[in-house]
């Protein structure tokens, strides 16, 4: 079992508590891991504190009340992370988007731009595929892989890199979520054994 | 600086073959521009002339097409050449901003794009080129097409960045005392007609300003072989003619202040007042002002070529600075970098537009030192100085607005009067006949026979008279009244942006709610939800509904005058309709209407004001916590009088008449257009009163004091 995705709604078109988009998140992915917040400034706050979890935001585009637009939020969310999955929710038409942002949220892999008049199933559906992603994603599968192990194990020397730095799970799990080389080349070596494994299994008779 | 091989007579380049393209074929657009550009350089290398020359490069030639840019500038030896005229990125104008002394003149070149302008002309170039005292010339040959099949050859996988070139070169004699350069172009790309030189001879004789001796001198000459009318013609500016109004401001020379344009009213002229030098430097400003004979009368001189009219151009130390090379046949597509034209409604708001004037700004680089070329050197670097130069150019360009609706309005009144005379002299003509009548003619019928039909000719007349009169009267009031529409439907516009945008947010949330009911009814479930989102949903509709009721209260056509109580309409609008948006903004809003006063206007017009103020007042309250919105009344001796205030950011004293300017908006990044105060303060001048924007209520904040007189007679 996956460790549980949080969904972190920031949108102000929303109602609090009750909206159908909520009501329906809550009960696909868990009361308890669905998180709204109206005010964007508040909404960034909780995901800047909270990266260590997987995630997947529901943004708008428009906040008034002089708080950060959708784009800064994306922004901001990108400058730490590009492991969040993004899905950006607007009441506005999609042609009057500047260009400028829309290839901001190109560039930085926005996960999909979805108009909050759209059925709320259409969201619903993004978000699980936004999900099914995270959790086929090797840092995820790492993660769930690390987490099953007792605390001690998980900061114990696992492996040694070419450079002869010593390498925990953690350490591991850190150096995948910030794309570091060693992340990187771990990651791409990990596919390719899981593809030997598969390689060498004998077909099925 | 990478190794280069010295053969007998090759020079072999290093050549970057993406950035040849970039820079070649795609920054410089057209075949105007590219000569502009290379004209531009030889300014850059103190030459103090160059001659374009266009041989045989006529349409039905196919004999030899040559163009030859030669200038008695610095020259180059064969270390620039080899490590600068070819090397892109290490261009000596980056580093430096003025050419040698003794001229010492501000670089108007484009940032190493200028070489590359000769691949738009033609395929094969000769550079020509010698250094004061040096011997002998030294003759470059450059071969575009072997470049192009070069990069062709590259366009692989494999990309190779570099590739090398061999360029061969010579050396002729010369007398020492010559130099300069001469970029001989051939095997020219497309042919020129007379119609293209003349089209180059315009965007020239803009480089240098028409009232900036240059010294040293740079002049241009344009030569053909072909085309009769320039032979060694020498570039000079248009001479400016018929224009209907002209004025001139610079520095006063003894009290050494800044003089600006003021319109006077009472003598009908632009006449100059002094002020302290503003930020951005003493400047120096020709206007002249066409109106529509006028226009049509210098257009005619150029055959019709409407593009001569065309604003306000800046030079610096003689030199243009911007709109650098700008060719662009459609004027309606030229870039407007001051800003004039976005103030497009010219002609129906009486401000002038950037074609009806011809301007020169002359500036120099040591008094105006804060007005930067920007690095792309389309404008200038965006700073407070700039900002305010512009705005001081679209003050005074607004002056000649001054004037022109003046003009109108004279012309106007002399029509009404003469009317309202001719009514009065058919009048006592009548009169003077009845009287004649009277006394001479009493017992003599034969005259009265005579007289009656001049006594019948004069009461038609008379009634024809009085009928045009009306019909002006009724004229000027659709004029207003048109007027009065446009400015209603451009407050629409702005207004319906932020609309459209709530009822989206709106309908998504009851078409989620309805959605929920389609899938999940009946679920015990859900139940408590059920009932709970059919209250939102009705919730919901009768918010869209109010709204909607505001949009179709624009739609009427109805826009007749009516009586109404300006205390009941500020209490409906700002504590009833607006009360959902203030909740929503977390605004507070007090309304303290002491007296009534009836007004007898357009109610949806009155309304616009405070719509428009409203509006204006979110924006500054944004990044307010407790957010405040005032509106108090009162009635003295002669005025009812108004304050509508805030707590938001406050607006600068400097900018107290300015804001009212169309789209002078200190707003654009939250969507401020620069339409809400001016509609505001037409508004009220259409009522005859006045805002002004006075000492604030609250600090930070902004308060505005309308006054408005109690005669009704609008």
């Amino acid at each position: 079992m996956p460790a549980p995705i949080k969904i972190v709604v920031i949108h102000d078109g929303l109602i609090p508590m009750v909206d159908p988009l909520l009501v329906m998140l809550g009960e696909n992915f868990g009361k308890e891991n669905v998180i709204h917040f109206e005010n964007s400034n508040e909404g960034l706050d909780y995901v800047l504190g909270n990266l260590n979890q997987k995630m997947i935001v529901l943004l708008d585009r428009n906040f008034s009340k002089g708080e950060k637009t959708g784009i800064q939020v994306f922004e901001e969310i990108r400058k730490t992370s590009s492991l969040v999955y993004v899905i950006l929710i607007t009441a506005d038409e999609f042609a009057k988007i500047k260009n400028e942002d829309l290839i901001l949220l190109i560039n930085h892999d926005a996960f999909a731009i979805q108009s909050v008049a759209a059925d709320y199933t259409k969201i619903i559906a993004l978000a699980e595929n936004a999900a099914h992603k995270l959790n086929a994603r090797v840092d995820s599968v790492l993660e769930d892989w690390i987490v099953r192990h007792k605390e001690e194990d998980r900061s114990r020397p696992l492996m040694k890199a070419k450079d002869g730095r010593i390498y925990s799970m953690n350490d591991i799990l850190e150096s995948i979520r910030q794309q570091s080389d060693i992340g990187k080349d771990f990651e791409r070596n990990l596919v390719n054994l899981a593809i030997e494994i598969f390689s060498r299994q004998k077909p099925l008779a | 600086m990478g190794k280069i091989k010295k053969n007998a007579n090759s020079l072999r380049w290093r050549f970057d073959v993406n950035t040849f393209r970039l820079l070649g074929r795609e920054l410089i657009t057209d075949r105007i521009t590219a000569v502009f550009e290379l004209v531009k350089n030889c300014y850059d290398a103190n030459a103090t002339e160059v001659v374009v020359y266009f041989n045989n490069v006529a349409p039905d030639k196919n004999i030899g097409p040559e163009i030859i840019i030669s200038d008695n500038g610095v020259g180059m030896s064969f270390i620039d050449i080899r490590d600068k005229w070819m090397v892109v990125g290490t261009n000596s104008k980056r580093t430096k901003s003025y050419s040698p002394g003794p001229f010492n003149r501000k670089f108007v070149g484009e940032k190493g794009i200028g070489r590359f302008a000769v691949d738009k002309l033609g395929e094969r170039v000769v550079i020509k080129t010698k250094e004061l005292n040096d011997d002998k010339w030294l003759n470059v040959t450059i071969n575009w097409d072997e470049y192009e099949s070069l990069s062709k050859q590259q366009a692989k996988p494999q990309l190779s960045l570099f590739t090398d070139v061999d360029n061969l070169y010579n050396y002729t004699d010369a007398n020492p005392n010559e130099h300069g350069t001469s970029l001989i172009i051939s095997k020219v790309s497309e042919p020129w007609t007379s119609k293209d030189i003349e089209r180059l001879y315009k965007e020239l004789s803009r480089l240098t300003s028409p009232f900036y001796p240059l010294n040293p001198p740079f002049n241009i000459f344009i030569s053909s072989n072909e085309y009769p009318e320039y032979h060694h013609k020498p570039v000079k500016p248009d001479p400016i003619k018929f224009y209907t109004y002209f004025k001139e401001v610079g520095i006063d020379e003894t009290t050494g202040l800044q003089e600006v344009m003021r319109f006077d009213r009472h003598s009908g002229k632009i006449v100059t007042e002094l002020t302290e030098i503003k930020s951005f430097g003493p400047v120096r400003l020709r206007i002249y002002y066409f109106n529509e004979a006028a226009k049509r009368r210098y257009n005619t001189l150029y055959k019709n070529d409407d593009t001569r009219i065309d604003g306000i151009k800046i030079y610096r130390d003689g030199i243009i600075a911007t709109p650098f090379a700008e060719y662009e046949d459609d004027a309606g597509k030229k870039r407007d970098i001051l800003g004039i034209d976005k103030r497009r409604w010219g002609s129906a708001f009486d401000k002038v537009s950037t074609r009806e004037i011809i301007g020169v700004l002359d500036i120099t680089k040591i008094n105006n030192p804060k007005i930067i070329d920007s690095t792309n050197r389309q404008d200038f670097l965006d700073n407070p100085e700039y900002r305010k130069l512009k705005e001081f150019i679209i003050d005074q360009v607004d002056v000649f607005g001054d004037f022109k609706k003046y003009a109108r309005d004279l012309i106007r009144t002399d029509v009404e009067r003469d009317l309202l005379k001719a009514g009065q002299d058919v009048k006592s003509f009548t009169r003077t006949i009845e009287k004649i009548e009277r006394d001479w003619f009493q017992d003599k019928p034969q005259f009265k026979q005579v007289l009656e039909p001049l006594k019948l000719q004069a009461t038609s007349l008379s009634s024809v008279i009085s009928q045009s009169i009306n019909e002006q009267k009724k004229f000027q009031k659709d004029v207003i009244r048109k007027e009065n529409v446009y400015l209603s439907l451009m407050s629409l516009q702005d207004y319906a942006a932020n609309i459209s945008h709530a009822i989206r947010t709106s309908l998504g949330k009851i078409k989620r709610m309805a959605e929920f009911f389609k899938i999940n009814f009946p679920n015990a479930k859900f139940d408590a939800l059920f009932k709970q989102y059919a209250l939102l949903i009705y919730d919901e509709m009768n918010t869209l509904i109010k709204v909607t009721d505001f949009m179709l209260s624009y739609a009427s056509s109805d826009i007749d005058f009516e009586d109404f109580s300006v205390k009941e309409l500020l209490e409906n609008l700002l504590l009833d309709a607006y009360r959902q948006t203030f909740a929503a903004e977390g605004i507070k809003v007090t309304v303290d209407i002491k007296d009534d006063f009836i007004i007898n206007t357009n109610k949806k017009f009155f309304e616009d004001i405070f719509q428009n103020l409203v509006s204006n007042s979110i924006k500054a309250l944004q990044r307010t916590a407790d957010k405040i919105i005032k509106c108090s009344g009162y009635l003295d001796d002669e005025h009812f009088t108004l304050y509508f205030s805030d707590n938001g950011t406050g607006i600068d004293d400097d900018d107290a008449k300015w804001i009212f300017g169309l789209y002078n908006t200190r707003t654009s990044e939250q969507g401020g257009s620069g339409l809400g105060l001016y509609i505001v303060e037409k508004r009220i001048e259409a009522l005859k009163g006045s805002v002004d924007l006075v000492q604030s209520e609250y600090k930070p904040g902004a308060t505005f004091k309308i006054t408005l007189p109690f005669n009704k007679d609008i």
